[in-house]
C-alpha cells in the first residue's frame, strides 16, 4: 500500500495547527499577572521612574544583577558629579529585553555603561523568567514580537507556566506584602541592604560557574553579540556613548585556563572592533567568594563600594565634563 | 546526540534527510558520502576523540575481510579471521572489561589494585559485533565482497550505529544499490510514522522510570522497602526497559526507512510471549540472532546431545549478560535467563512426551504471566547497581520474612486491620521512598501493561506498508491508515515532542550504556 500525498501534506499542517494552538493559549493569558514576575516588574517600574526623573546627561548602568548589586551609582555620582542611574535588571529577562528597556530609557547625550554577565555573550540564560514576565507584565512587547519570536516563545515556554497562567486567569494569586529586591532600592536604583552581616548562611548559587568562561566563546557570532551589534548601532544613531566593563563574578581557578582567556579576549576584541571603550579588566573583578552575597554575580554592599571606588578613576576619562 | 533531543530533531535530522534527498540519485558516491559524513557528525557530537577509533575499527575490519578475500589459502584466511576477531574482542575488552577484571582480581587477592580511567566509547559493543559478523561471514563465504564506501556506510549508518538493531551486511548493503535507496514519499511517510511512534513510546518509558527509580534509589539509600513497593519498582522497570528499547528500535527503523533503508525488526511484542524461549525470539531479535548464529551454533547448538545443548545455552546467555554490561549483576542476569531457557526446553520435552495440550487460552495466558514475572524478576539484576541491592529488592519482592504493604498507603484502617493483618500481611513504613502516589504508579503500570498486552506493535500497526525487512508474521486486526487525520495528529504530536525536547533535558536510552 502506498503512502498518499495527503498524509505528507497533513504532517506540516498538524504541526502548524499545534503551533497556532499554543500561540492561542499564550494570547488567552496575556496581562494575567503572576506573583513570580511581580518583583521584577516593581524593580523596572521604580528604576524607570528614577531614570525619567533624572535630568541628563546621565550615566546609565545597564546589565543583569551583577550591575544591580555590584556597581554603586550613588558613589559614582558623588565622585564624578555625573548624574548616574543604576538601570541594571534581572538577568533572567534576557539581553534583548534588557537592551530594549534601555532604548526606551536612554536619551541623546547619555552615556551607557554595559556590565553584562558572561552568559549574555553566549546563548544566554534560561528563558522561563523572560516568558513569565512578558506574558504577565508586558503584553505589548509580546504583541510586537516577530512571528518567529512568537513561535519561539510558544515552543520554549514550559507547559507548567501555561497551566499556571490559565489557573491564575480564573483564580488570581494572593499578592504578597513584600517584593524582594524592589523594596530595597536607593534613589539611584542601587540594591542596598546586602551587607556581609545580612549574608545568608548558605547559598548554593555561589558555587555556580559561568559557562562561557569554562567552555570559551566560539566566536563573536553568537545571538548575544548580534543583539549587541544592533544595540550599538542604535546608540550611535541616537548620539549615546557606550562603555563596557566586565561583570563581578566569583573567582574559580578554571577562569585562568585557555577557554576563559579566549572568551574574555573575544569580548574585548568585539568591543574594540565596535569602537566601545572597555573599562577595567575581567581579572580584576573576579573576586573571592567571601565578597559575594547570595549568587556568583551578587556582591555584598561592602564589596560593591570597593569595586565602584576602583572603577571611578577608570571611568572618569570617558564621562562628560560638567 | 539523542534521537529525542532538540539538536537532533531540529538540526541534524532535517539537514541530513534534506541533503540526501537533494543530491541527484545518479550521484551515487556523493549520496553515500553524505550519509557517512552525517553519521560521523552524529557520532562525533558525543565525543570527537572517539571518531578515529570508530574510523580505525572500520579500516581494520575491512582490511581483514579484504585480506581473506584475496588469500587463496583457507589456512591463511583462518589466521586472519582469528586475528580480526581477537583484535575486535580485545578492543571491546579493553574499553568495557578492564576495570571489571581489575576489580575481580582486587576481590580475589583482597588488595586494592585501583581503577583505570577508561571512558567506554559510545556504541562500541554494537559496532564491534556488526563488524565481527561481517568478518566471520566473509570467512565463511569469500565471494561476499563489499566496496569500502558501502561497508563504511553499512557500519556507521547513524540510525543503527549507537544501539542497534545489529544488522547484517547481506541485508543492508544490497539495498544501497536499489532504486528504493532514496527519500521517497513512501519511505519518508512510513519512516516518519515509525519514528513518531518511537518518540511517543519514549515518553511512556520515562513515566515508568519515575516509579522504578524511586524504588531502586530507595533501595540504594538503604530505605525500608515493602513487598508492594518492590513489585511496583520491578514491574515499572520491566515496562521502562521495554518501552525504552522498543522506542529506540522503532526510531532507528523509522530513521533508516526515511532514507530508504529497511531494517529487520527488533521487537515483536516480547511481553506477549507464552514462554521464555518465545520471549527471546521476540526481544532484541537481532542480538538473539547474532548470539544464536555466532556463539550458540559455533559451540555446537543442539547437535551434540541434550546435555551439551544446555551447556551451550548457559554459555551463550552468560556472554549475553556480559555483553550488556561489565558487572556481576549482568552475569547473574544472563545466568538466570540461561537457566530459564534450559528449564523451558525440559518442559517442552515433558509436554511433547505426555502430549498435553496447552493451547487453551487459559494456559496461554498463564504462560504469558509466568514469563513476564520471570523476566521482570531477572531484570532486577539488570537495574540494580549491585548484587546486594538486587537481593534486597528480590527478598522484599518474594516476601522473605512476610509479605508487606506500605503502611501509609492504607489511610483507611478497616481493610488493613480487619482483613489483611489477620491474613498475616505486614505493614511497614516506607517514608524513605518517594512514592507517595501509589494510585498514580498503579495506574501508570496498568496502562502500560494494557498497551503491552492488548495493543498491536508498531510493525503490526503499519503492516500494510511493509515497514521492515521481513513481512509481519502475525498481522493484527487493527492497522494504521496513513491519511489526512493520521498526518494531522502526527504533526500535532510532533510539535508537542519538539516542545518537550526544548523545555526538558531528554533522558538517555538505557541501551546507550551498552
Amino acid at each position: 500500500m502506498r503512502v498518499p500525498w495527503k498524509f505528507i501534506v497533513a504532517l506540516p499542517c498538524g504541526l502548524l495547527l499545534a503551533i497556532g494552538f499554543f500561540i492561542g493559549l499564550l494570547h488567552t493569558q496575556l496581562g494575567v499577572p503572576t506573583e513570580s514576575s511581580r518583583w521584577t516588574y516593581e524593580i523596572i517600574q521604580k528604576k524607570r521612574g528614577i531614570a525619567d526623573a533624572t535630568p541628563g546627561p546621565r550615566l546609565i548602568i545597564i546589565g543583569g544583577s551583577n550591575g544591580f548589586f555590584g556597581i554603586d551609582a550613588r558613589v559614582i555620582e558623588e565622585q564624578t558629579g555625573v548624574r548616574t542611574v543604576n538601570f541594571s535588571n534581572h538577568a533572567g529577562l534576557g539581553l534583548d529585553y534588557i537592551l530594549n528597556l534601555s532604548e526606551k530609557t536612554a536619551r541623546p547625550g547619555d552615556t551607557i555603561l554595559l556590565s553584562l554577565e558572561y552568559e549574555f555573550y553566549g546563548v544566554g540564560f534560561n528563558r522561563d523568567i523572560y516568558a513569565d514576565y512578558i506574558l504577565s507584565r508586558d503584553p505589548d512587547y509580546f504583541r510586537q514580537m516577530s512571528w518567529w519570536e512568537t513561535i519561539n516563545m510558544a515552543t520554549r515556554i514550559p507547559f507548567t507556566r501555561i497551566q499556571k497562567g490559565w489557573r491564575i486567569r480564573h483564580t488570581p494569586e494572593k499578592v504578597r506584602d513584600h517584593a524582594p529586591y524592589a523594596d530595597s532600592l536607593n534613589s539611584h536604583g542601587d540594591e542596598i541592604g546586602n551587607t556581609v552581616a545580612n549574608r545568608p548562611a548558605t547559598a548554593k548559587d555561589l558555587q555556580f560557574t559561568a559557562e562561557p568562561l569554562l567552555k570559551g566563546l566560539p566566536s563573536d557570532r553568537t545571538p548575544g553579540f548580534a543583539s549587541l551589534r544592533k544595540f550599538l548601532a542604535w546608540a550611535k544613531a541616537n548620539h549615546i556613548t557606550v562603555l563596557a566593563t566586565f561583570p563581578n563574578i566569583v573567582y574559580h581557578p578554571e577562569y585562568d585556563q585557555p577557554p576563559a582567556r579566549q572568551a574574555i579576549q573575544t569580548i574585548t576584541d568585539f568591543y574594540r572592533a565596535e569602537g566601545v571603550p572597555v573599562v577595567g579588566t575581567a581579572r580584576e573583578v573576579m573576586l573571592p567568594v567571601d565578597q559575594f552575597f547570595n549568587t556568583y554575580y551578587h556582591l555584598t554592599d561592602e564589596a560593591a563600594l570597593a569595586r565602584t571606588q576602583r572603577l571611578v578613576p577608570e571611568l572618569r576619562p570617558y564621562l562628560p565634563t560638567k | 546526540m539523542l534521537f529525542s533531543s532538540w539538536n537532533f530533531l531540529v538540526y541534524f535530522l532535517p539537514i541530513t534527510v534534506l541533503g540526501f534527498a537533494l543530491i541527484p540519485f545518479r550521484w551515487e558516491i556523493a549520496r553515500k558520502l553524505w550519509l557517512v559524513a552525517a553519521s560521523f557528525v552524529f557520532y562525533g557530537y558525543w565525543k570527537l576523540e572517539y571518531v578515529p577509533l570508530l574510523a580505525g575499527s572500520i579500516l581494520f575490519n575491512y582490511a581483514i575481510a579484504e585480506g581473506m578475500v584475496r588469500l587463496h589459502s583457507t589456512r591463511g584466511a583462518r589466521w586472519l579471521l582469528i586475528a580480526g576477531v581477537t583484535a575486535n574482542l580485545l578492543l571491546l575488552g579493553y574499553f568495557k572489561y578492564t576495570n571489571f577484571t581489575v576489580h575481580f582480581f582486587s576481590w580475589i587477592t583482597q588488595r586494592d589494585l585501583g581503577q583505570f580511567n577508561i571512558i567506554l566509547p559510545l556504541a562500541i559493543s554494537f559496532f564491534t559485533f556488526t563488524q565481527i559478523s561481517y568478518v566471520v561471514d566473509v570467512y565463511r563465504d569469500r565471494t561476499v565482497h563489499a566496496r569500502f564506501l558501502d561497508y563504511g556506510l553499512f557500519v556507521v549508518l547513524f540510525p543503527h550505529l549507537i544501539a542497534g538493531p545489529i544488522v547484517r551486511h547481506w541485508e543492508i548493503i544490497p539495498q544501497f544499490e536499489t532504486r528504493e535507496f532514496r527519500v521517497s514519499r513512501d519511505n519518508f511517510g512510513i519512516g516518519f510514522t515509525l519514528f513518531m511512534l518511537g518518540l511517543m513510546k519514549k515518553y511512556l518509558a520515562d513515566s515508568a522510570a519515575l516509579y522504578a527509580d524511586d524504588v531502586y534509589n530507595g533501595a540504594v539509600r538503604g530505605a525500608t522497602l515493602s513487598s508492594f513497593d518492590s513489585w511496583i519498582g520491578t514491574v515499572a522497570f520491566a515496562l521502562q526497559i521495554y518501552f525504552d528499547f522498543s522506542s529506540y528500535s522503532d526510531m532507528a527503523i523509522g530513521l533508516a526507512r526515511m532514507l530508504g533503508v529497511k531494517f529487520p525488526y527488533n521487537f515483536d511484542s516480547p511481553y506477549k510471549a507464552t514462554s521464555i524461549i518465545v520471549f527471546w525470539e521476540r526481544w532484541h531479535r537481532t542480538l538473539t540472532r547474532f548470539l544464536r548464529e555466532y556463539v550458540y551454533y559455533t559451540l555446537g547448538g543442539n547437535r551434540r546431545g541434550h546435555a551439551r545443548q544446555m551447556v551451550n545455552i548457559m554459555v551463550t546467555m552468560l556472554l549475553s549478560g556480559l555483553w550488556h554490561g561489565a558487572g556481576w549483576t549482568f552475569v547473574i542476569w544472563g545466568a538466570l535467563h540461561g537457566m530459564f531457557i534450559a528449564i523451558n526446553h525440559q518442559w517442552r520435552l515433558v509436554v511433547a512426551k505426555t502430549k498435553w495440550n496447552f493451547e487453551h487460552w487459559i494456559y496461554r495466558g498463564a504462560g504469558v504471566v509466568l514469563t513476564f514475572v520471570a523476566v521482570s524478576m531477572a531484570w532486577t539484576f539488570f537495574r540494580a547497581p549491585t548484587i546486594g541491592v538486587a537481593g534486597k529488592v528480590l527478598a522484599s519482592l518474594v516476601g522473605v520474612g512476610g509479605f508487606s504493604f506500605p503502611d501509609e498507603w492504607f489511610w483507611h484502617g478497616t481493610l488493613r486491620d480487619h482483613l489483611l493483618a489477620p491474613l498475616g500481611f505486614q505493614f511497614v513504613t516506607t517514608t524513605a521512598l518517594n512514592i507517595k502516589h501509589y494510585e498514580n504508579a498503579l495506574g501508570c503500570i496498568a496502562i502500560l501493561l494494557a498497551i503491552c498486552w492488548a495493543m498491536p506493535n508498531s510493525q503490526q500497526l503499519l503492516s500494510r506498508y511493509h515497514p521492515t525487512l521481513e513481512p509481519v508474521t502475525r498481522p493484527a486486526a487493527f492497522h494504521l491508515k496513513l491519511g489526512i487525520w493520521t498526518g494531522l495528529v502526527l504533526g500535532f504530536v510532533g510539535y508537542l515532542i519538539l516542545r518537550n525536547s526544548f523545555t526538558t533535558e531528554p533522558s538517555p536510552f538505557i541501551y546507550f550504556n551498552f
